[in-house]
Parts: structure tokens; sequence; C-alpha cells
């Protein structure tokens, strides 16, 4: 691909794909989606690239697209159609992990957050695990600050066993009530 | 519940290094006067994890061979696509000179010397020629008014280019009337090509590259829905095109083998 190495977008893609999976994988729970939307990122990147901007990072565009897709095609579908958010899949390739013992600790982490609210989830992911600011997470997932921080908040009390209502909370049963959804 | 959640958010943000630091003295001062939100702090600060490490070992779970495959296509079809979409009537030779930006699998024997060590990523000119004919029709072709002198003197100046003897009697093709002749440019190479509109399928090409290949005999091929017969000769890479049928392209082919 040296001939498209002037091409930021060409010629770093390449390098996400697998960090992009993962990211898909959080969000569906399901290896064959994640696929699905690192494909879709990809021909929209493609398709986008004079949009990006030399300079900036790659992977928070990239991420941005795969989270749009993920919330405006492929989530919009599965809810249509009836279909679970999160399937078992997930755990599947998770428990293949556990073949260390650093792998059966991993795999523990990994249910925890999948055991989360979807915002919940990809916030923690976004922040803790890509590690963008608070508000690079802000930008990618077009929500206040303030939504960043509770949710994380949320997610902290539940991963500490705290239980304890928050406004995230209240986020999440909006969103999954149907009554509030972007 | 509004006050915990607050506070909360704002503990998270300390314990994530998210607050400024007024923001941070004004909650440590707290913190040292209010026992219950110290209490809270270590509770939440109980609900990080070691997350960076735990989702790495995911990555190796990660369809990388295919991702790369899928992404290598996507690619080579976008390059296709903005070569098509960026192209207009006139912009031949722009496109022969954007063209190393592309890229497509397939390339070995497209007549372009492939000693350049970005030959592999380029599409080769038949492939460009082959995209370039589809935006000819017969009304293209019929539009143009024949003038034998004014064609002769074009043949003449292209033949000069590629140091051949481009006459009109050794390109007359039966059933098939030569309707232009225009010198483009293939990546520094001088590239010819004679439209012909013929009776039989409408609108046929012969391009003529000067790019310095080894003879080798005419074969045939497919690209963009078109026939094409392909030769090289003398250090020209040649090649017949259109939606003739096979039998019909390779017997003009072995015409102009002939006289050329």
């Amino acid at each position: 691909m040296g001939a498209n190495s002037h091409d930021p977008v060409i010629a770093g893609i390449g390098a996400e794909l697998a960090r992009l999976w993962r990211y898909g994988l959080v969000l569906s729970g399901n290896r064959d989606t994640a696929e699905d939307l690192v494909q879709a990122t990809c021909v929209r990147a493609l398709e986008r690239s004079h949009q990006f901007q030399p300079g900036t990072r790659l992977d928070r565009w990239l991420i941005a697209i795969l989270h749009s897709i993920w919330l405006n095609e492929v989530r919009a579908r599965k809810v249509r159609q009836g279909q679970g958010l999160v399937d078992a899949d997930a755990v599947l390739v998770f428990d293949g992990l556990r073949e260390t013992e650093t792998n059966i600790l991993a795999a523990q982490v990994l249910r925890e957050v999948q055991d989360l609210p979807e915002v919940q989830r990809e916030t923690v992911y976004l922040v803790y695990v890509e590690g963008l600011t608070y508000r690079e997470a802000a930008e990618t997932l077009a929500v206040p600050i303030g939504t960043i921080m509770s949710r994380l908040a949320a997610a902290r009390a539940k991963l500490a066993g705290l239980g304890i209502d928050t406004k995230a909370d209240a986020e999440t049963a909006r969103l999954e009530s149907g009554r509030h959804g972007r | 519940m509004a006050d915990s959640a607050d506070n909360d958010a704002l503990l998270t943000a300390y314990l994530d290094g998210e607050l400024d630091a007024a923001e941070r003295g004004a909650l440590e001062k707290r913190l040292l006067a209010e026992p219950s939100l110290k209490v809270r702090l270590d509770q939440l600060g109980r609900g990080g994890r070691p997350f960076g490490p735990a989702y790495d070992a995911l990555l190796s779970a990660a369809p990388e061979a295919r991702m790369q495959a899928m992404l290598a296509d996507l690619v080579a079809k976008h390059g296709a696509g903005r070569q098509r979409a960026a192209r207009s009537w006139w912009s031949f030779p722009a496109i022969a000179a954007a063209v190393a930006i592309f890229i497509a699998g397939g390339l070995a024997g497209y007549g372009v010397p492939l000693l350049t060590h970005k030959a592999p990523d380029q599409p080769g000119w038949r492939q460009v020629v082959a995209e370039y004919q589809g935006l000819t029709t017969s009304d293209t072709l019929a539009a143009i008014v024949d003038n034998a002198p004014a064609m002769s003197q074009e043949l003449a100046t292209i033949g000069t280019k590629l140091a051949i003897d481009l006459s009109p009697d050794k390109l007359s093709l039966p059933d098939a009337a030569l309707k232009r002749a225009q010198l483009f440019q293939f990546r520094g190479r001088p590239l010819v090509q004679l439209a012909y509109l013929a009776q039989q399928d409408g609108p046929m090409a012969l391009c003529i590259i000067a790019n310095g290949r080894p003879d080798e005999p005419a074969a045939f091929e497919m690209r963009e829905g078109y026939n094409i017969v392909f030769w090289t000769d003398n250090g020209r890479g040649y090649m017949l095109i259109g939606k003739q049928p096979r039998a019909a392209l390779e017997a003009y082919a072995s015409d102009l083998q002939t006289k050329v």
C-alpha cells in the first residue's frame, strides 16, 4: 500500500482494525457483528477520507465512525428486528481467553463490563480502555461531558457493588424504555 | 439523590484525573471536612479495574487476516471508484498521472514494466484504457466529422512520438471506420488511442504504448465488460478493445498485427 501512503486514512487504517473490532465486540457482543461494523467503518472512512484532518488522531476518527454506524444503523436494525442487543457470543470470546491465569482475570473484567448497561459499557471502554479524555468521549458519543461523568460514576458504583441509583442509571432506564432515544 | 449523583460524578472525575487544579483543590478540602465523602471516594475507587490489560487480551481474538484482506479489497475498489468519479472526457492524461495512487490487484503482465517498486500497486495501462473505453459510445464517434487530410496529419505526428508508421491505410479495417486519433501519456510514456466505429457492436479502439517490453504473442482477456486482444511487438504494447465478439476482435487484431 506504499503508493497510497500519502493518504493518511488509507495509510493508517490497517493498523486500527483489531481495535475497531474490539470496540465493535464491546458494543454488539457478537464477533460477526463486530466484523461487519469494522467493514462498514472502513467503507465509510474511505468514502470520507477527505474529511479526515491530517494531524488529528485517526483512531479517534474511526471510533466515532464505528459508533455512529452502530447507533444509527446496526443497533437500530437489531432493535427493530426484536433481537437482543447482546448475545452470548462475547462471553464465548472471553471464555476463549481462559488459558492463562492472567487471562482468567482478564475474562472476569470483560464479563463485568459486558454486564453493564450499553451506554455505561461503551463509555467505560472509550475512557478506561481506549484512553479518551472525557471531552473526547463526549464528542465521540455526542453527549455532554456531564453525561460521561455520570455514566462512569454509575459504572464504578456497579463494579464496586454499590447499587445506588444515579443519573446514569436513570438515563439507562429511559433509553431502555424507548421513551428517550437518539 | 441528585446530590449524591453529582458527588459521584465529581469523585469519579477526581479519580480519573479529569479535574483541573482549582476543582481538585476544592474537592480535597471537602474530603477533609466530610468523612462520608471520603468513604464514597474509596468505594468508587474499588469500582476501578485493570481495564486496559484485560481488553488487550481481546485484540488477539480479532480476525486480523480476514479484516486485512477485506480492507485491501475495499481500498482497491475505492481507488477504482475514485478513478471513475474523477474522470471526464478530457481527463485521460490526468488519470494516467493520478493512477499511481490507486491500488489494484493482479497487475502482472499488464504490459507495464514491473521493475519499478511501485508497479505491483498500480493498475496497468490496459485496465485504465478499459475504464476509459466505457465513456465512448457509438454516438460519441458518429458525431466526429471525417476529415482525411487532418487525420493523416494527426497520425503522422502521433506516429513520430511512438517511432512507428501510422498511415491511414495501415490502420484501415474492414467494416470499421477510424474516427479519431489521440495522444495520451501513461506514467510518462506516450500512449495512442485510435478510435474506430465498427458496424457491428460499435466503438472499438486500438491503443499503443511505448513500454519497452519484450515481444509477446497476442492473448485475450476481458476487463470492465470489454473483450481485449493484446500483444507486444518491438517495444510497444498493443491492445484492441471493444464489445465485439472475441473471434471478430481477434481477426481485427491479426489484421493489424500484419500491417502495423
